[in-house]
C-alpha cells in the first residue's frame, strides 16, 4: 500500500531530557524519523524539551517546540498546529505516557488527530501487565507466575502464594524505575511501596522469580499487510536479574539451538500480531530456564527502544526510519534497503560477524550507593563493538567503555587459588565489575593455578552465566597465558591474541612491554586490522554505505576516494559529563564539513565511535562510519586505512570531550594531523603556569591558588590563599573529590581522608580561594586567529560553586550590565589569543564585588554549545568545524554560517529568554538501606541530561524548566515546607513573604521558623524526626504527600559528605 | 542528619525540592508569573526568525 492520502502533518513527541533508562537512542530513532516523514513531503511537527538532540535543530522538523512534554503544553501546539496525526512510538516511555494522557482527556478527538504507529488500544495490551499477560496466554506462550496488587495488604497476600524470592515490577515506569527483588517481607513492603507510589497506575506486579534464567530478546517489525519481520536477536550475558540496560548483551542470539531460536521467533511474531502492533516495530523480552529450556515471555515494547537503537547499528537495518515509513502506510516490501540499495524491508537482516554491547556506569559519582546490578536500570550510556567473533567484539567493547578497569589489564600476575575463592565469592553479586573479575579468575585456570573445567563449572553455579560465554572467555586467558610464558612474540601467537581482542596494551603487560613496542613488532610482522562492512546481508547482495568495523581478517573493504577526509573522534560511550552534547557537535561537523555549499566545506568525513544510542553512528550522518572504539591503537588504524584510501587532511578531536582531547598528544606524535587548536595550546590552557602567564599578560584576574604535596604545605598554602578554599587532587576529572574547606580544621580533615597516612600525595593537592556569593558565568565563543565571535553569555542561577552542569542557566543573561559585557569580551579575546584557540572556547568567569575572575578556559567544544544555538539560532558547532578546517570568522559571515553582524551578545532586548536545566538522577540511586541518595548539588557534577524553557520573561521559562524536568512541575498552591542553614537566614524572609501572600502554607522547623515569626511570616514549627513527639514530623508529611515543596539547604560540609558548594577555580579544562 | 532524611523523603516521592537560595527565589517567581491558563508555546523557528529580524532591525538603524 502506498503512503496514505490523509496524512499531511504529523505530530512527533520526543524523549525529553537524558535519564537512566531513556537516553540519546531516542534522540537517534527520533531524529530518523522526522527525517524519513519530510522526504516524504508530511509537514513535521516536533515537540521535546531537549536542547542537546539533533532532532530539535530547526532544520529537522517544520515546527520544533523546545517546551515541556506536558499533556497541556501538547494541548496547546495541538490547538495551534492542527496536526493530522500523532506519531507517539519514538519518544520513549515519556512519549508514549503522554500520548496516553491526549487520547484519555480526549484532546485528540477533539481536534480530529489520529495515533499512527501503534493503536492505544495495543499501547495498554502491551504495557498492562494484565492485558498482557492474556496475550501471551492467547497465542499459547507463558508468563511468569504473577499477581496485581493494587496495596500494600495486596503484596503480602500474594508473597503467600508466590514464595519468596520474587519480582517487583510497577506497571507504566521506564526503565524498570521502582522495580526490584523482594528476599523477604522487609524487601517485599519497601520496594512494593515504592512501586505502588511510581506507578501511575499506583499498580505492581509480583511475579515468581525467574532469577538466573536465561534472558534474550528479539526486535520485530509489522505492516498494514501482516509482513513480520524479525530484525534482530539480542542475548544477555547476564542472566535475568538483571536489566538488559545493564547486562553486556550479544547479537545475534549465540547460545540458542535452532529449534529454540524458532520457537522464539514464533511467540515473538505471534506476540506482536495479537498485541496488535500493526504498523510499527516492538521488541520481546523473553527467558529460557538455563536446564529445562522452559519459555517465559517477560514483556513487550510496543514502540522503538534502546534495543532497537542497538539492533539498528547491530544490523544496519534503520529500525525508527523504516517505523516511521510503516505508520504512515508504506509495507515493508515497498520500502527500499538503503545500504543494500536493492533488497527490500521485507528482507530480515543476516549478520556474519557478532556484536557485543557494554554498558557504562557512574557509580564513583555516588558514592553512597550501592553498586549492586539489579531490575532497575543503573547505567548512563553503553559502548558496541563489532567482531567476527565473540571474543573480539567483547575485548574491543570492553576498551571502549573508556573506564580504566573495564577491561581486564593483566598487569598483575594471575591471582593465586585462595584469591579465586574470594573472588568466586564476588561474582555471585551481579555488578559493574563482574565480567573482568571472571577474566581474572579464568586466566588463573589457563595459568594451571586452577583446573579450567572445574572452573566453569564453579562459575556457571556462581554466576548463572551460559558455560559458553565464560568457555569463550577461558579461550582468550589461555591465549594470555601463552603469551606470558614465551619467550618470543610470533606472527601466529600475535594474530592469534589480536583475532580474540586483545589490545597492544593488554598483549604487551603480558610480555612486560608497552603497548607501543607490541605496535612496533605488530607493525613488523604486518599484523594490521581490516575493515569489513555492515550491509544488513552477510555480503550476499553489494552494500553501498560504507559502515566498517575492524577485524584481524583477511580483506578490506574500504573503498579508495578522491576528495580529501576529515575524520571526527567521537565521545565513545554517554557518560555523566560527557553526554549527548558533544555527539551533538560531531554530527554538526560531520553535516558541515561535508556541505560543499558551506564556506570551507566539501570534505569527504568520517567518523569513529562506539556509542550505538546517538545520531553520530547513524549511517549516514557522516560520508563514512568506523565502529570503532576511541583508543589510541583503534584511532591509529582507521586512520592508516583511510590514509591508504585517500588523502586526509586533518583529524578533529576537539569536539568529543575528554575522551578524544585526551589522545591528542600522542595522535600528534604518530604524525595525524590534527587541525583546530594545537594540542601543544590545549595543553598550555591546562598548565596553571603557562595559563596563569595569559591572564597577568592581559591582566586578568583569576581566584588566588596554589599547590601542595602535603599537609603542611597545604595548610601554608591555605592560609596564604585565605579560607574558604576550593581543594582538590590534581588529577581529577568532572570535579571528583572536590570540597570547600572553611577552615584549617576542615583542612586537616580533608588531607586525613584523601592522603591515607597524612602522607605525601602523588599528585599535588591543588588549593584555590573560594569566591563566596559570586555570579558564575559560562561564555562560549569561536576564534579564528584574528576575529572573535561569541556564541553566547549564560549566567547561571546558582552561584559560583555548583559544578556547572548541574547549575540552571540563563540566555541571555538576565542581570548582567553593558560594562561587565564588554569586559567578558575583551577578557574572552585575551585568552583565545594567549591560548592560541582555534575553533571553539569555553570559559568560566565569576563576577564577585564587580570583579570579573577568570575561572578556567577550556579550548573545546563544550556542554553548552547546543544549548546556545538553538537559543541564539545560530549552528555554533557547524561554524566551528569550519574554522578548524581554515575557513576564516569573516568568510562564515558572508557564507551566512554566522549572522552577517552582531553576535550572541547584542541579543535584542525583547529577545525570549532561554533558560537550561539539568536533570539529576539521584532518584535512580539507593543506599544500602534502600534510602534515596542525597541530593544537595556539589562540586561533582552530577546530572544526566537537560533541558531549556523558553519563553518572554524569566520566571517564565524558568517555570517551563520546571515543568520540563519532572513531572508536574512547580505547585501553584499547597504546603511549602522551608528550612535554611544559618548563612541564609537572611535572604529567606522575602521569597518566603512571597508564597505565603500567594496562599502556600509554609511548614518550618523551630530555627528557620523563629527568623520567619520576626517577619510576621505565618508558619507551622514542625517536630524534627530526630526529636520527640507524637504529631507529624516533616518526613511523615512528605511521605503521606501532603508537601508540595521542599526548600532545605544544607548546612556548610562536615565530613561524610562532598561539600555543598564550591568553586570550580581552574584554570584547566579538566574539571569539566 | 534530619536534611539528608528531608531531602530522601522528597526525592523519593517526587516533591519538588529546591537545595540552594537562588534557585528558590527563582522558583517563587516562577509559581508567581505561571499562567492558570496555559504556557504560550514558541516554535523554535519562529524565534530564530524572530532574532534575525530583529538583527536585521538593529543593523539598519
Amino acid at each position: 500500500m502506498p503512503r496514505r492520502p490523509d496524512i499531511k502533518s504529523v505530530l512527533v513527541i520526543g524523549s525529553g531530557p537524558i535519564v537512566i533508562g531513556q537516553a540519546a537512542e531516542f534522540d537517534y530513532s527520533g531524529t530518523q524519523a522526522c527525517r524519513v516523514l519530510r522526504e516524504e513531503g508530511l509537514r513535521v511537527i516536533l515537540v521535546n524539551s531537549n536542547p542537546a538532540t539533533i532532532m530539535t535543530d530547526p532544520e529537522i522538523a517544520d515546527a520544533t517546540y523546545i517546551e515541556p512534554i506536558d499533556p497541556q503544553i501538547i494541548r496547546t501546539i495541538i490547538e495551534k498546529e492542527r496536526p493530522d496525526a500523532l506519531l507517539p512510538t519514538l519518544g520513549g516511555q515519556t512519549a508514549l505516557n503522554a500520548a496516553i494522557a491526549l487520547a484519555g482527556d480526549g484532546t485528540l478527538e477533539e481536534f480530529g488527530v489520529e495515533m499512527i504507529g501503534a493503536s492505544l488500544d495495543a499501547i495498554n495490551k502491551a504495557e498492562d501487565r494484565q492485558l498482557f499477560k492474556e496475550v501471551v496466554e492467547r497465542v499459547g506462550g507463558e508468563s511468569a507466575r504473577s499477581r496485581i496488587c493494587h496495596s500494600i495488604d495486596d503484596l503480602l497476600e500474594a508473597a503467600e502464594d508466590l514464595g519468596y524470592p520474587m519480582v517487583v515490577r510497577p506497571s507504566f515506569t521506564m526503565g524498570g524505575l521502582g522495580s526490584g527483588m523482594a528476599y523477604d517481607e522487609a524487601d517485599l513492603r519497601r520496594i512494593g511501596g515504592d512501586g505502588l507510589h511510581y506507578s501511575p497506575t499506583t499498580e505492581v506486579l509480583l511475579e515468581e522469580s525467574i532469577l538466573g534464567w536465561k534472558e534474550f530478546e528479539l526486535e520485530l517489525m509489522r505492516d498494514s499487510a501482516d509482513n513480520c519481520v524479525v530484525v534482530c536477536s539480542i542475548e544477555n550475558v547476564d542472566p535475568v536479574g538483571v536489566h538488559t540496560g545493564d547486562s553486556v548483551t550479544v547479537a545475534p542470539a549465540l547460545t540458542l539451538t535452532d529449534v529454540e531460536m524458532q520457537k522464539l521467533r514464533d511467540l515473538g511474531i505471534a506476540i506482536i500480531r495479537e498485541v496488535g502492533v500493526d504498523t510499527g516495530g516492538c521488541n520481546v523480552q523473553f527467558a529460557t530456564h538455563p536446564e529445562t529450556g522452559r519459555v517465559v515471555v517477560i514483556e513487550m515494547n510496543p514502540r522503538v527502544s534502546r534495543s532497537s537503537a542497538l539492533a539498528s547499528k547491530a544490523t544496519g537495518f534503520p529500525i525508527a526510519k523504516i517505523a516511521a515509513r510503516v505508520a504512515i502506510g508504506y509495507t515493508l516490501d515497498e520500502i527500499r534497503n538503503d545500504i543494500t540499495g536493492t533488497t527490500p524491508a521485507s528482507f530480515e537482516p543476516a549478520l556474519d560477524y557478532v556484536v557485543v554491547k557494554v554498558p557504562r556506569f557512574a557509580f564513583e559519582k555516588f558514592p553512597a550507593a550501592d553498586p549492586t546490578l539489579t531490575t532497575t536500570m543503573k547505567s548512563v550510556g553503553e559502548a558496541m563493538a563489532l567482531g567476527r567473533n565473540f571474543t573480539e567484539a567483547l575485548g574491543k567493547a570492553q576498551r571502549s567503555i573508556d573506564v580504566k578497569d573495564a577491561s581486564l589489564s593483566y598487569r598483575d600476575a594471575p591471582p593465586s587459588a585462595a584469591e579465586v575463592t574470594e573472588l568466586l565469592d564476588q561474582v555471585r553479586t551481579p555488578t559493574a565489575e563482574r565480567l573482568v573479575t571472571i577474566s581474572r579468575i579464568l586466566w588463573s585456570a589457563a595459568e594451571g593455578i586452577l583446573d579450567p573445567a572445574e572452573t566453569l563449572d564453579r562459575l556457571v553455579e556462581a554466576t548463572a552465566i551460559d558455560r559458553w560465554f565464560l568457555d569463550q572467555m577461558l579461550m582468550v586467558a589461555e591465549i594470555a597465558a601463552e603469551i606470558r610464558g614465551t619467550e618470543v612474540l610470533d606472527a601466529d601467537l600475535l594474530s592469534l591474541a589480536k583475532r580474540h581482542g586483545l589490545s597492544d596494551d593488554q598483549i604487551g603487560a603480558l610480555c612486560g612491554r608497552s603497548g607501543d613496542v607490541v605496535k612496533g613488532v605488530r607493525e613488523a610482522l604486518g599484523i594490521n586490522p581490516v575493515y569489513k562492512t555492515v550491509d544488513t546481508c552477510a555480503a550476499e547482495f553489494a552494500s553501498s554505505t560504507p559502515y566498517h568495523y575492524s577485524t584481524y581478517d583477511q580483506e578490506t573493504e574500504v573503498e579508495t576516494r578522491e576528495r580529501p577526509a576529515i575524520l571526527i573522534l567521537g565521545s565513545g560511550p554517554n557518560r555523566i559529563g560527557q553526554g549527548i552534547e558533544f555527539d551533538y557537535s560531531c554530527v554538526h561537523a560531520a553535516m558541515a564539513l561535508g556541505n560543499r555549499d558551506l564556506p570551507g566545506g566539501g570534505y569527504e568525513t568520517v567518523m569513529i565511535n562506539c556509542n550505538p544510542e546517538t545520531v553520530s553512528t547513524d549511517y549516514d550522518i557522516a560520508d563514512r562510519l568506523y565502529f570503532e572504539p576511541l583508543t589510541f591503537e583503534d584511532v591509529v588504524e582507521v586512520y592508516e586505512a583511510e590514509k591508504a584510501a585517500g588523502p586526509v587532511a586533518g583529524v578533529i578531536v576537539q569536539l568529543g570531550g575528554q575522551t578524544p582531547l585526551s589522545l591528542a598528544r600522542r595522535l600528534e606524535a604518530e604524525g595525524l594531523p590534527i587541525i583546530g587548536t594545537s594540542p601543544a595550546a590545549i595543553d598550555n590552557a591546562e598548565d596553571r603556569g603557562h595559563f596563569g602567564a595569559v591572564l597577568a599578560e592581559a591582566n586578568l584576574p583569576a581566584p588566588p591558588y596554589g599547590t601542595a604535596w602535603g599537609l603542611s604545605d597545604a595548610t601554608e598554602v591555605a592560609a596564604k590563599v585565605g579560607y574558604p578554599v576550593l581543594v582538590r587532587p590534581s588529577y581529577v576529572l568532572g570535579g571528583r573529590g572536590m570540597e570547600i574547606v572553611f577552615d584549617e580544621a576542615g583542612l586537616v580533615d580533608y588531607v586525613a581522608r584523601n592522603l591515607p597516612d597524612g602522607g605525601r600525595a602523588e599528585a599535588p593537592i591543588l588549593i584555590d580561594s573560594f569566591l563566596d556569593t559570586a555570579i558564575e558565568i559560562d561564555v562560549d565563543a569561536l576564534y579564528d586567529g584574528t576575529d572573535l565571535y561569541i556564541g553566547g553569555v549564560m549566567e547561571h542561577i546558582e552561584e559560583a560553586g555548583i559544578h556547572s552542569g548541574d547549575s540552571a542557566c540563563t540566555l541571555p543573561p538576565i542581570t548582567l550590565s553593558d560594562a561587565v559585557m564588554d569586559r567578558i569580551r575583551t577578557s574572552t579575546l585575551a585568552i583565545a589569543e594567549g591560548v592560541g584557540v582555534r575553533g571553539l572556547l569555553n570559559i568560566q568567569f565569576a563576577l564577585s564585588h564587580g570583579v570579573l575572575y577568570v575561572l578556567e578556559a577550556n579550548p573545546r567544544a563544550s556542554r553548552t554549545v547546543p544549548f546556545v544555538a538553538k537559543a541564539t539560532g545560530v549552528a555554533l558547532a557547524q561554524a566551528a568545524a569550519l574554522l578548524m578546517a581554515g575557513t576564516s570568522i569573516a568568510d562564515l559571515r558572508r557564507g551566512g554560517v554566522l549572522p552577517a553582524e552582531g553576535d550572541g551578545t547584542d541579543l535584542p532586548d525583547d529577545s525570549p529568554i532561554a533558560v537550561k536545566e539539568a536533570v539529576l538522577p539521584f532518584k535512580r540511586f539507593r543506599t544500602r538501606e534502600g534510602r534515596a541518595v542525597d541530593s544537595v548539588l556539589g562540586p561533582e557534577m552530577r546530572s544526566t541530561g537537560e533541558v531549556m524553557g523558553l519563553d518572554s520573561t524569566f520566571p517564565l521559562a524558568f517555570a517551563k524548566s520546571q515543568l520540563a524536568i519532572a513531572g508536574q512541575g512547580l505547585p501553584i498552591s499547597g504546603t511549602a515546607f522551608v528550612s535554611v542553614a544559618d548563612r541564609d537566614k537572611r535572604s529567606l524572609p522575602l521569597p518566603v513573604a512571597r508564597l505565603a501572600a500567594l496562599g502556600f502554607e509554609i511548614l518550618t522547623t523551630a530555627g528557620t521558623g523563629r527568623v520567619l515569626s520576626r517577619y510576621g511570616i505565618p508558619c507551622r514549627v514542625l517536630r524534627k524526626a530526630s526529636e520527640p513527639g507524637d504529631e507529624a514530623s516533616v518526613i511523615e508529611l512528605i511521605e503521606n504527600g501532603q508537601v508540595d515543596l521542599v526548600m532545605n539547604t544544607p548546612p556548610a560540609p562536615t565530613r561524610g559528605w562532598t561539600a555543598t558548594r564550591s568553586a570550580p577555580p581552574r584554570p584547566a579544562w579538566t574539571s569539566r | 542528619m534530619d536534611g539528608y532524611a528531608i531531602r530522601a523523603a522528597a526525592t523519593s516521592m517526587d516533591v519538588p525540592m529546591i537545595t540552594t537560595l537562588q534557585e528558590f527565589q527563582a522558583a517563587v517567581q516562577a509559581i508567581e508569573a505561571r499562567p492558570v491558563e496555559p504556557f504560550e508555546v514558541l516554535s523554535l523557528q519562529a524565534h530564530t526568525a524572530r532574532l534575525a529580524a530583529s538583527r536585521a532591525r538593529v543593523a539598519h538603524a
